[in-house]
């Protein structure tokens, strides 16, 4: 057995590359339904929040990601932006990374148009502004000032829907979906934690057991985490969609690696012993 | 005839209805201005189906208008614990913040956050009849004190004071106690086992520049290996990502050298720029590795997703490799790879012990101090709360 | 135009994956094409949504304080001396103002969310009492009807009876002290255990003896569960990205987008081949 794992370490990596590309092009031609999807509390608590907020309830959407992370947070926002649509609820989209202004927008208004949402009336993109936290700060005072105009350059105080929110402590709801910083911390610290105001949001895997304090200690409400907490809101929302798709190719990855780590692993402890006398 | 009397006068006096329990309005303590709040204690006769609405009028004179209208079991006082407090009756009684009216268009402006004096008046009705009146007025206005925050503000003083009383005594009396990191023998070990192999020891800053904790942590430690470096004879090679970092660094080692009292063994390209490009800057530094094959491979400061690419390459040449970042995610790629590892804020613990600068020992105390006071309220508040009391919990809340 | 943005879209994307077999020209043209298009993109958006919108607009407008704008404006203008050495000096007061703000603003909200909220919400009580109040029971009895209701209202579990046994399981769990108490109670413990055994690991004024060091060892094993669990966390986030970008290649190689994703996989191996073959040549004619 030694010789074989002794190749297996020494295997050049482009094969594991190769292997794991494999797993996850696979599945998008051929359906594998895995199983094992269900909604896991984090997520259930946001989709309960969003379900029991009266009709007509004014929420922020914050896209703080860029296309970077798009597969993982784009179905997030396309789910939730869904699901406040279908609940009639007020929604004003911004985002406070400028390399997603774009994508937002494309978002919003796909998710809006799906629902007859109309603009200006039912929901409101504000676009990007500079300054990371000081943008909060600025919301915090006045809205219409920190964003004079929305992303298409209309005033916003003269869109009708704005007339009634100037705060940000007026959101009934704000949901920061967030591939870092700034995202869903700056929004705790200098918004929530400040002015008081409900604060939900989802994340990229990278940043789940980073976030998790925060809904632990109560500082936000749930928290949709990576691709998986979209398929499970997808699923609650009983709409599926990019992410449901992609769950089959992420768990034949997922399989893929940790049968690598076990391997890699078991080659390591059986190598170990005559490695100081080679 | 008295019987008629008798209906007229009980018409009139629910008519003029009696005035609400303990009503007041004042203007919203700790907030920027802009609010009044009418709280009042209860309705004569219990509050039971009872709604109240709310109307503002200039106290100069002018039209009522209704700003709010709800039932009695909606706007508790526990809602707004930073008005109001903790106490238990919160619960049953209610309060509405109102917006303080501004002056008409045309007349003379107030100053942010003020408010003209605003006349607020509560109505209770019960199955439509009015129940209870009162009125109050009240202008808004910013407030410089929010009692709401006292707790965050005796925090920051707290650790601001003991970090400056710990850095003032760790400059009488540098002779500080920092325990011993596990890592930093095994610094001295790779330096030792560098010397013996006649093989270059490669240094790294990390991606981010001089303005980043981290970065300035690991010159620190680069200053200190330098000197090991020097009077073991070694050479340490330090290929940098920023051009600012290059220059300290290369300053650094200078220091280094002739502390040793090895001047003439530095060599200033020892320090080398090579680019702003992330994965170019690997490709470099990976190439560097396997041509040069060191015995030893540092990676201290902040890592972004190049942290396995590098740690993978010189654990490929059988270099022993030890590792220090504060940066979270790159931590468990490191632990993976290397031999040593130092973990967040140990990696500033080496710079204090290395350096002994009365600055970074005095801040490292203070961290300590802060992290004995988090230990005391987990240990306190976790048995306060076991005995059902609230109190303690409220200290450490910030109130809306 | 459709067309265009898929080549030009699964074009860089196989330039970029092109490094995982090595470094390579597609790979460096992808690069350096991101930073240049990031850059310039910021820099459009900072001039409408920054200059134009924040400065511009106002001091052309009808507002009395319009030149108050001026200030802000003057003390950013000041980061500029940098590039003139002699006056470089000034940009420190810019600097000041920015680092001062920054510093007012982030500590006390750090030490909000960071220190005080989170020691409150970690010092709970290690077991919670049943809520015996009236309240309680009658929101866990209203739970179960609810519950009831949506078994009888369905033929087979679906997603609707989960969420109504999920929420009086919940209610329950308040009321009495039921399974979902004591997991609750045990992840309260953990979590205790953990931060406490965690701050003692980085504890550096004193010797890691006796105690201390017991509860620092139990702090590292936290540690590495917490970086085992990032770890693979990465790992996913990695694959859904991978996956996000196999799906739009999938999509751009149709028919409609002139078969991008093919033709340009094709024509991209074919010139590392000849690129390998060219460099093989190369090495050995060195050798030689």
């Amino acid at each position: 057995m030694e010789p074989f794992f002794r190749k297996l370490l020494a295997m050049d990596r482009r094969w594991i590359f190769l292997c794991l590309g494999v797993a996850v092009i696979f599945p998008t031609f051929f359906k594998l339904n895995l199983p094992g999807l269900k909604a896991s509390p984090n997520v259930q608590a946001v989709y309960d929040l969003v379900e029991n907020m009266p009709e007509g309830s004014k929420v922020l959407v914050s896209f703080d990601f860029d296309p970077a992370s798009k597969p993982e947070l784009a179905p997030q926002a396309t789910a939730v932006l869904r699901h406040l649509f279908r609940k009639k609820h007020k929604v004003v989209a911004m985002g406070l990374w400028v390399t997603g202004v774009t994508m937002a927008k494309d978002i919003v208004s796909r998710t809006a148009a799906e629902a007859n949402a109309k603009y200006g009336e039912d929901y409101v993109y504000l676009g990007w502004k500079p300054g990371n936290f000081a943008v909060i700060e600025n919301m915090a005072a006045d809205i219409h000032n920190c964003f004079p105009k929305d992303n298409d350059g209309k005033e916003t105080a003269s869109l009708p829907m704005m007339k009634g929110i100037r705060k940000l402590s007026e959101f009934d709801l704000v949901v920061s979906l967030a591939a870092g910083s700034p995202g869903i911390d700056t929004w705790i610290a200098y918004g929530s934690d400040k002015y008081h105001f409900k604060m939900t949001g989802g994340t990229t895997a990278v940043n789940v057991a980073s976030m998790a304090q925060y809904v632990q200690a109560g500082q936000m409400t749930g928290l949709i985490g990576a691709m998986r907490g979209a398929a499970e809101y997808e699923m609650l929302i009983n709409q599926k969609g990019d992410a449901a798709a992609g769950m089959d190719a992420i768990s034949l990855g997922h399989y893929l690696i940790v049968a690598l780590v076990v391997l890699g692993n078991v080659a390591y402890f059986v190598t170990r012993g005559s490695k100081g006398g080679a | 005839m008295i019987r008629a009397v008798a209906i007229v006068l009980l018409t009139a006096a629910a008519a003029s209805a009696q005035g609400l329990e303990g009503f007041e309005v004042f203007d919203r303590p700790g907030d920027a201005g802009g609010t009044v709040i009418a709280a009042w204690k209860g309705v004569p006769g219990g509050d039971a189906g009872v709604e109240y609405v709310v109307s503002v009028a200039p106290a100069a004179g002018g039209e009522w208008a209704e700003v709010a209208r709800f039932a009695s079991t909606l706007h508790r006082k526990v809602e707004a614990p930073a008005v109001f407090g903790y106490a238990e009756s919160n619960e049953r009684e209610n309060y509405c913040p109102v917006d303080g009216l501004l002056p008409a268009k045309g007349a003379p402006g107030l100053a942010k956050g003020h408010s003209l004096e605003t006349r607020v008046r509560v109505e209770a009705f019960r199955g439509g009849v009015r129940v209870a009146l009162s009125e109050g007025s009240a202008s808004a206005r910013p407030n410089w004190w929010a009692p709401q925050k006292a707790n965050v503000l005796v925090f920051a003083l707290l650790f601001g004071a003991g970090t400056f009383w710990l850095i003032a005594r760790a400059r009488r009396n540098p002779d500080v106690f920092v325990r011993r990191i596990p890592g930093l023998d095994a610094m001295e070990e790779a330096i030792g086992r560098a010397t013996e192999m006649g093989r270059p020891i490669v240094y790294l800053n990390g991606l981010n520049g001089m303005d980043s904790i981290s970065t300035i942590a690991s010159v620190s430690i680069l200053g200190q290996v330098s000197r090991r470096v020097a009077s073991y004879d070694s050479q340490v090679l330090v290929p940098c990502y920023d051009p600012v970092v290059l220059s300290v660094s290369q300053e650094v080692l200078r220091e280094g050298y002739t502390a040793a009292g090895r001047p003439d063994k530095f060599r200033e390209h020892d320090a080398w720029f090579i680019t702003q490009e992330q994965f170019s800057y690997v490709a470099a530094v990976d190439g560097l590795m396997l041509r040069e094959r060191p015995a030893a491979c540092f990676y201290m400061g902040y890592y972004y997703a190049e942290s396995l690419l590098l740690a993978e390459t010189g654990g490929s040449t059988g270099a022993i490799q030890i590792a220090g970042t504060d940066s979270v995610t790159q931590l468990p790629f490191f632990i993976a790879t290397c031999d040593y590892t130092l973990i967040g804020e140990e990696l500033y613990a080496a710079s204090a012990y290395l350096s002994r600068e009365p600055l970074q020992l005095g801040s490292l105390r203070s961290q300590d101090f802060g992290k004995i006071v988090i230990v005391a309220v987990l240990v306190l508040g976790g048995l306060v709360a076991m005995t059902g009391a609230v109190w303690f919990k409220h200290l450490f809340t910030v109130a809306s | 135009m459709e067309i265009v943005g898929a080549w030009i879209a699964v074009g860089l994307t196989l330039f970029m994956f092109s490094f995982l077999y090595k470094d390579n020209p597609f790979y460096k043209v992808g690069e350096n094409l991101y930073v240049g298009i990031t850059i310039g993109y910021f820099v459009i958006q900072l001039w409408y949504k920054t200059w134009i919108d924040k400065v511009w607009d106002v001091l052309t407008g009808q507002a009395h304080d319009r030149f108050v704008i001026l200030i802000p404006v003057l003390i950013g203008a000041l980061l500029l001396t940098r590039f003139v050495p002699k006056i470089a000096w000034m940009s420190r007061w810019a600097f000041a103002f920015v680092i001062g703000y920054g510093a007012g603003l982030a500590i006390p909200a750090t030490l909000t969310t960071s220190v005080v909220i989170q020691a409150q919400a970690t010092a709970k009580p290690l077991v919670t009492m049943p809520d015996r109040s009236p309240g309680a029971a009658k929101a866990t009895e209203n739970a179960k009807a609810a519950y009831d209701k949506a078994k009888e209202g369905a033929a087979k579990e679906d997603e609707k009876i989960r969420a109504a046994r999920y929420r009086y399981e919940q209610s329950r769990s308040v009321s009495e002290y039921t399974f979902l108490t004591a997991y609750r109670d045990f992840t309260t413990i953990v979590i205790f255990v953990g931060v406490f055994c965690v701050l003692f690991y980085f504890f550096f004024s004193i010797e890691h003896r006796g105690p201390v060091r017991a509860f620092s060892r139990v702090g590292i094993l936290f540690l590495m569960i917490y970086f085992g669990a990032s770890y693979g966390n990465t790992v996913m986030g990695r694959l859904s990205l991978l996956y996000g970008r196999v799906l739009d290649l999938k999509d751009y190689s149709r028919q409609m987008y002139g078969f991008a994703t093919p033709v340009i996989l094709v024509l991209m191996i074919a010139v590392l081949a000849a690129l390998h073959v060219k460099n093989k040549g190369k090495d050995e004619g060195h050798a030689a």
